[in-house]
C-alpha cells in the first residue's frame, strides 16, 4: 500500500484520499472551515495549510491528495505563519460576540483561533454589518459572523437537493443568503446549523436555551422513521435541549432530517400523560398503578381481546408483550400497528430519496422479524389494549373498552378508558432494527418522569399481584 | 429571747441574704467584664453605664427562657438538684461574722447570724452538702458527660476537703477556738511592731502555709479554675449542668457565686482579720465619731467594720476571677496527685510545726 | 524534636510562677490597649479587593450582563442560575439571574470570568439573613459600588 509521511509518522493511504483524512489517521488534526467530509472540496477558507516537501508554496490539505513518498509538515513555522495570517483575515469582520452566540463552545472559529490564531489584533477599522433576513422557522441567520466557507451552499446543492443558499456580491461585500431572500424550503434545514463553522446559522429551536458546553451527550438512534439515523441527544438536568446527527456512513452519513431532529419535543409535551389515569365522563382522573393494573388485568380476561403493539417499541418490549400475550391470553389476538398505509417492510420505501422513509416508526422490521402480523384497517374487539412507544399512528378503534400502555398525548386518546404511562425513546434502552435490517441500540438519555414505567415492568407487575401491592 | 433580739436576728438574716443575692449579678458582671479586660477585649458595655445593666439583662433572660427538661432525665432528682446545690451555699454564711458587736438598749449583738460552738466545722459540713447537688444533677441528667463531671466533682471534693480541714487546724491551735467570732476577734491584737507599722495578728501572718493550703483547697471546693474539672468545657462540654437551662442553670451559677462569696468570707475571717478594721480606718472612725454625726458611737464602728469586711471579701472575690483568667485547668491526674501527694503531707507538716512552735512558746 | 526542659526549684514550687502570671494578667487588665472594635460605630477598613455582596453592573439602566453563562460555568459552588432571553434593543439578556447567597463561597471566579464586566462583588459585608436567600435580578441590579 502507498505510504506518505505526516509530521514524521508514516501513514498508509488509498489513492485519492486527501491529506486531511490521512493526517487524521496519523493522529494529526488539521484545522478546517470550508472542508467537510460529506461535501465537495472547494479549498476556499485557506485554513488547512500544510507544507509539502518539494512544493514551493503551502498547500491546502483538503485539496491535496496524498501521494507516494509525500512528506508533509503541519507544524512548521511557515504553516503556523500561514494559518495565523488566514485566521487574522477571517477575524477581520467577525464580531466578538461569543458571550451571546449559541455556537460558542462548539465553534470551529473559536477552536481554530485558539489553536492557530494570534492573541492580538492589528485591525482597528470598523467591521462590516448586515441586516439579516428571516430564514424560516428552523434557522436564525446572523451574517455578521459569517466567514463565507460556503458549506451551507454546498450542503443545499449536494445533499438536500435544493440549491437555495447563494453567495451574492463580491469581496468584502459578499452576502451568503437565500435566493431572493426566500425562506428555507428544505426539510433538512437543521443541518445548516450543524455544518456552519461559526454562529451564522443557528437553530431557532435552541436559541439561547443552553450553552453548548453545559450539555451532556448521549448517543442513541432516531425513532422518527425506519431509517434509524444515528443521533446524539444533548440534555441537562433531565431535560433534552436538542438532538444532533451522529456520523454513520452506512445509514445517515452526517445528516438528519428536521422531523427527526425535533421529534423529541413530544416527550416533553405538557399534554403527555405521565400518571396512570382513568376516563371519568369526559375528563381524566388520576388513579394508582395498582388500580390501573387491576383494571388492565380484569378487562383482558374478557373473551374477545385484541392486543395492539406499536412498531415504535423496541425489540425487547415487543418480545415481552408477545410472551405475555401468548402465555396468559391464549384467545387474544396480537397485531402491530405503525404508519397508515405502510403495513409491511416491502411497502416501506424512501420518501424523498435522501433520508426519510415512509414508515414513520423505527422498528417495523423488528415487528416483522418477531412474526407479529400487522393490523389491517379498523381494530375491532370487545377490549383493545394498545402498547405504544409514542410515535406509531393510532388506528381507528372500535371497542367497548380501550386501554393504552405507553406514551400518549391527551388529545390523541379521547376514546380511551385507561392509560398507563410508559417510557419514550429518550428514557429507555433497547434495540431497534432499521429498514436495512441493521440492529441499533437506543440509550437512555433522561430519567423517566413522574410515574412512568417501562413496559416490561408493567407486564411483570401485571403477572405478580404481590409485587404490585408492595410497590403500590 | 426578747423581741429586740428577734428583730435583730431577722435584720441580720436579711442583710446576709440580700448581700449574697446582690453578689450574684455583681459577680456576673465582674466576671464578664473582668475576663474581657484581662484578655484585652472590652466585654459587654452596651447596657447602661459601663454595661452595668448587662447583669440585669442576663437575669431577665434566664427568667424568661423556656424551662424545659430533656425526656431522658430522672425528673425528681433533676428538679431538686439545683436547689440542693444552692441552699447549702447560702446556709454556710450563717456562721461568718461580718462585723463586731453592738450594744443597743443594753443588749449586746454579735453581727453573725449564728455564733455556733462548732463554728468553722459547721461551715465545712454544710458546704460539703453542696456536692450532693452536683452529683444528683450529673446522675439524673442521664448523660455521659454530666455523670463524668459529677464523678470528678465528688472525687475532687473529698480529696480537697481533707486538706481544707488540715489547713486550719494549725490556726485553731493558735487561737484555741473553732468559733469564727472568737477567731475574728482574736485577730485584732498586734503581732509585732515594726517601727511605725504595726502588724496585726492576722491568720495569714501566723499561718502562711496554712493560708496557702486553705486558699488552694477552697478553689478546689468551689470548683473554680484551675480546678473546674466537673465543668471542663473542653472535655465534658459543660459537665454536670449540661442538660440544664434557664433558671435551673442560673441556680447552679448562683450556687457557684455564693460559694465563692462564702469562700472569700472564710478566707477573710480566718486569715485576714475578718471584720477587723483595715489599716487607716481606725483614724477615720475616730474622725467621724468626733464629728458626732451619729448618736451611737458603736454604730459608726460597726459600719466601718462591716465595710472592712466587705472590702476584704470583695478583694478575694475578685481574686477568684483573677485566678480564673490567669491559670489553665489541671488535668485530673495532676489534680489528684497535687491533692494527695503535695497538699495533704504539707498540711500534716504544718500542724506538726505549729505544734512545736506553740510548745516552744513562739506562737 | 521535643525539647526536654527541667523545671527549676522555683518553677516546681509553682507559687512564684502563679504570682508572676497573676501580675501579667493584672497588667493586661489595667494597662493594655483593648483591641475590641465597636462594630456599628467603628468599622474596619477592608481592602478594595474585598469580595462581598454581589451586584450586576448596569450602564444607563441596562445591565451589562448578556447571559453568556460563563459565571454559572465557572462557579465552583453552582450558585448562579441564569435564564437567557431575547430583547428588542439587545440580542441576549438574562430574564432570570439568581444567586443563592447561602451556596455562594465568594471566591470571585464569576467576576473574573465575566467577559462583559457585569457581575461584581462589592465591598458590602453585612449580609446576614433570617432565612435562605436567593438574590433575584432586581436586587442584584442595585449598584453597590464602582468596581
Amino acid at each position: 500500500m502507498a505510504k506518505c509521511t505526516i509530521d514524521g509518522k508514516e501513514v498508509e493511504f488509498t489513492p485519492g484520499e486527501n491529506l486531511i483524512k490521512v493526517a487524521k489517521r496519523a493522529g494529526v488534526d488539521i484545522p478546517v472551515f470550508c472542508y467537510h467530509p460529506g461535501l465537495t472540496v472547494v479549498a476556499q477558507c485557506r485554513m488547512c495549510y500544510v507544507e509539502v516537501e518539494k512544493m514551493p508554496k503551502l498547500q491546502t490539505a483538503c485539496s491535496t491528495n496524498a501521494a507516494e513518498g509525500m512528506v508533509v509538515k503541519t507544524t512548521s513555522e511557515a504553516v503556523k505563519k500561514g494559518r495565523e495570517g488566514t485566521m487574522e483575515f477571517l477575524l477581520l469582520n467577525h464580531p466578538l460576540d461569543c458571550p451571546i452566540c449559541d455556537k460558542a463552545g462548539e465553534c470551529d472559529l473559536q477552536d481554530n483561533s485558539f489553536g492557530s490564531g494570534s492573541a492580538y489584533m492589528r485591525h482597528s477599522e470598523e467591521r462590516r454589518t448586515y441586516v439579516d433576513v428571516d430564514m424560516g422557522d428552523v434557522i436564525q441567520k446572523n451574517m455578521n459572523r459569517c466567514i463565507h466557507c460556503t458549506r451551507c451552499i454546498r450542503f443545499g446543492d449536494e445533499i438536500a437537493g435544493i440549491h437555495e443558499m447563494v453567495a451574492i456580491k463580491r469581496g468584502n461585500n459578499i452576502d451568503i443568503t437565500t435566493i431572493d431572500g426566500k425562506q428555507l424550503q428544505t426539510e433538512y434545514a437543521g443541518n445548516y446549523s450543524d455544518i456552519c463553522p461559526t454562529g451564522s446559522l443557528t437553530l431557532k429551536d435552541f436559541r439561547f436555551k443552553k450553552r453548548a458546553w453545559m450539555l451532556k451527550k448521549t448517543d442513541t438512534v432516531c425513532e422518527g422513521c425506519s431509517k434509524g439515523c444515528n443521533m446524539e441527544i444533548q440534555h441537562e438536568g433531565n431535560a433534552i435541549y436538542r438532538c444532533v446527527p451522529r456520523e454513520n456512513l452506512e445509514i445517515n452519513k452526517y445528516w438528519m432530517c428536521d422531523e427527526g431532529r425535533f421529534n423529541y419535543h413530544y416527550t416533553q409535551d405538557p399534554a403527555r400523560i405521565l400518571n396512570p389515569v382513568q376516563k371519568v365522563g369526559a375528563a381524566w382522573s388520576k388513579i394508582t398503578w395498582d388500580q390501573g393494573l387491576s383494571a388492565l388485568k380484569s378487562e383482558t380476561n374478557a373473551v374477545n381481546t385484541l392486543f395492539l403493539l406499536g412498531t415504535d417499541l423496541t425489540l425487547e418490549e415487543m418480545s415481552a408483550i408477545r410472551e405475555t400475550v401468548t402465555r396468559n391470553h391464549k384467545n387474544a389476538k396480537l397485531l402491530s400497528f405503525g404508519t397508515h398505509g405502510v403495513e409491511t417492510s416491502a411497502q416501506d420505501k424512501s420518501q424523498d430519496q435522501i433520508l426519510k422513509m415512509k414508515s414513520k416508526t423505527s422498528n417495523l422490521m423488528g415487528a416483522e422479524k418477531l412474526g407479529i402480523e400487522a393490523l389491517q384497517g379498523k381494530a375491532k374487539a370487545d377490549v383493545v389494549v394498545v402498547f405504544r412507544g409514542g410515535r406509531a399512528q393510532l388506528p381507528a378503534i372500535e371497542s367497548k373498552k380501550t386501554i393504552g400502555v405507553g406514551v400518549f398525548l391527551e388529545k390523541e386518546v379521547t376514546s380511551f378508558d385507561v392509560i398507563l404511562p410508559g417510557l419514550a425513546f429518550t428514557e429507555k434502552d433497547g434495540t431497534v432494527i432499521n429498514h436495512q435490517g441493521k440492529e441499533q441500540r437506543l440509550k437512555r438519555a433522561v430519567l423517566p418522569r413522574e410515574k412512568c414505567k417501562a413496559i416490561p415492568e408493567v407486564l411483570m407487575l401485571l403477572l405478580n399481584q404481590k409485587t404490585r401491592e408492595v410497590l403500590a | 429571747m426578747t423581741s429586740l433580739e428577734v428583730t435583730l436576728m431577722f435584720v441580720k438574716i436579711g442583710i446576709v441574704l440580700l448581700g449574697l443575692l446582690v453578689t450574684v449579678p455583681i459577680m456576673l458582671f465582674v466576671e464578664r467584664r473582668g475576663s474581657a479586660l484581662i484578655q484585652n477585649r472590652l466585654g459587654p458595655n452596651r447596657m447602661g453605664p459601663f454595661g452595668l445593666f448587662q447583669a440585669a439583662c442576663d437575669v431577665i433572660k434566664f427568667i424568661f427562657k423556656e424551662d424545659r427538661a430533656p425526656g431522658h432525665v430522672n425528673k425528681f432528682y433533676y428538679t431538686i438538684a439545683p436547689w440542693i446545690a444552692v441552699i447549702p451555699a447560702f446556709m454556710t454564711f450563717a456562721v461568718i461574722p461580718f462585723a463586731g458587736s453592738l450594744t443597743i438598749d443594753g443588749t449586746e449583738t454579735h453581727f453573725q447570724i449564728a455564733n455556733l460552738d462548732v463554728g468553722v466545722l459547721y461551715c465545712f459540713s454544710v458546704a460539703s452538702l453542696g456536692v450532693y447537688g452536683i452529683i444528683m444533677a450529673g446522675w439524673s441528667s442521664n448523660n455521659k458527660y454530666s455523670l463524668l463531671g459529677a464523678l470528678r466533682s465528688s472525687a475532687q471534693m473529698i480529696s480537697y476537703e481533707l486538706t481544707l480541714g488540715l489547713s486550719i487546724i494549725g490556726l485553731m491551735m493558735v487561737f484555741q477556738s473553732v468559733k469564727l467570732g472568737d477567731i475574728a476577734a482574736a485577730q485584732g491584737e498586734t503581732l509585732m511592731q515594726l517601727g511605725p507599722v504595726s502588724i496585726p495578728k492576722w491568720g495569714v501572718f501566723i499561718q502562711p502555709v496554712g493560708f496557702i493550703l486553705f486558699l488552694v483547697s477552697m478553689f478546689a471546693e468551689t470548683n473554680r479554675l484551675p480546678f473546674d474539672l466537673p465543668e471542663g468545657e473542653s472535655e465534658l462540654i459543660a459537665g454536670y449542668h449540661l442538660e440544664y437551662g434557664s433558671m435551673r442553670f442560673a441556680l447552679f451559677m448562683m450556687a457557684e457565686f455564693v460559694n465563692m462569696a462564702v469562700a472569700s468570707g472564710l478566707i477573710t475571717t480566718l486569715f485576714f482579720g475578718g471584720w477587723q478594721l483595715l489599716p487607716g480606718f481606725a483614724t477615720l472612725v475616730h474622725l467621724i465619731q468626733g464629728m458626732g454625726l451619729l448618736q451611737n458611737d458603736g454604730l459608726v464602728l460597726v459600719l466601718f467594720q462591716g465595710m472592712s469586711f466587705v472590702i476584704k471579701l470583695a478583694f478575694w472575690m475578685w481574686f477568684f476571677v483573677w485566678v480564673r483568667w490567669t491559670l489553665p485547668r489541671f488535668r485530673f491526674d495532676q489534680l489528684m496527685n497535687f491533692g494527695w501527694k503535695v497538699l495533704f503531707p504539707l498540711g500534716l507538716i504544718n500542724i506538726f510545726v505549729t505544734g512545736i512552735l506553740i510548745y516552744k512558746g513562739v506562737l | 524534636m521535643l525539647a526536654q526542659r527541667k523545671p527549676g526549684f522555683w518553677n516546681r514550687i509553682y507559687l512564684v510562677e502563679v504570682i508572676r502570671g497573676l501580675s501579667i494578667t493584672m497588667k493586661n487588665f489595667l494597662f493594655h490597649k483593648k483591641v475590641t472594635l465597636q462594630f456599628p460605630e467603628q468599622r474596619r477598613d477592608y481592602s478594595t479587593k474585598f469580595r462581598g455582596q454581589h451586584y450586576i453592573k448596569s450602564v444607563n439602566g441596562v445591565e451589562n450582563c448578556t447571559a453568556c453563562m460563563l459565571c454559572p460555568t465557572v462557579c465552583p459552588a453552582e450558585c448562579i442560575h441564569i435564564v437567557a432571553g431575547e430583547r428588542e434593543d439587545k440580542e441576549k439578556y438574562p430574564v432570570k439571574f439568581e444567586i443563592d447567597s447561602l451556596r455562594c463561597c465568594f471566591c470571585g471566579m464569576c467576576e473574573e470570568a465575566c467577559p462583559k464586566d457585569a457581575i461584581k462583588l462589592s465591598n458590602i459585608y453585612e449580609m446576614s439573613q433570617q432565612n435562605r436567600t436567593v438574590y433575584e435580578k432586581d436586587f442584584l441590579l442595585e449598584q453597590r459600588g464602582n468596581k
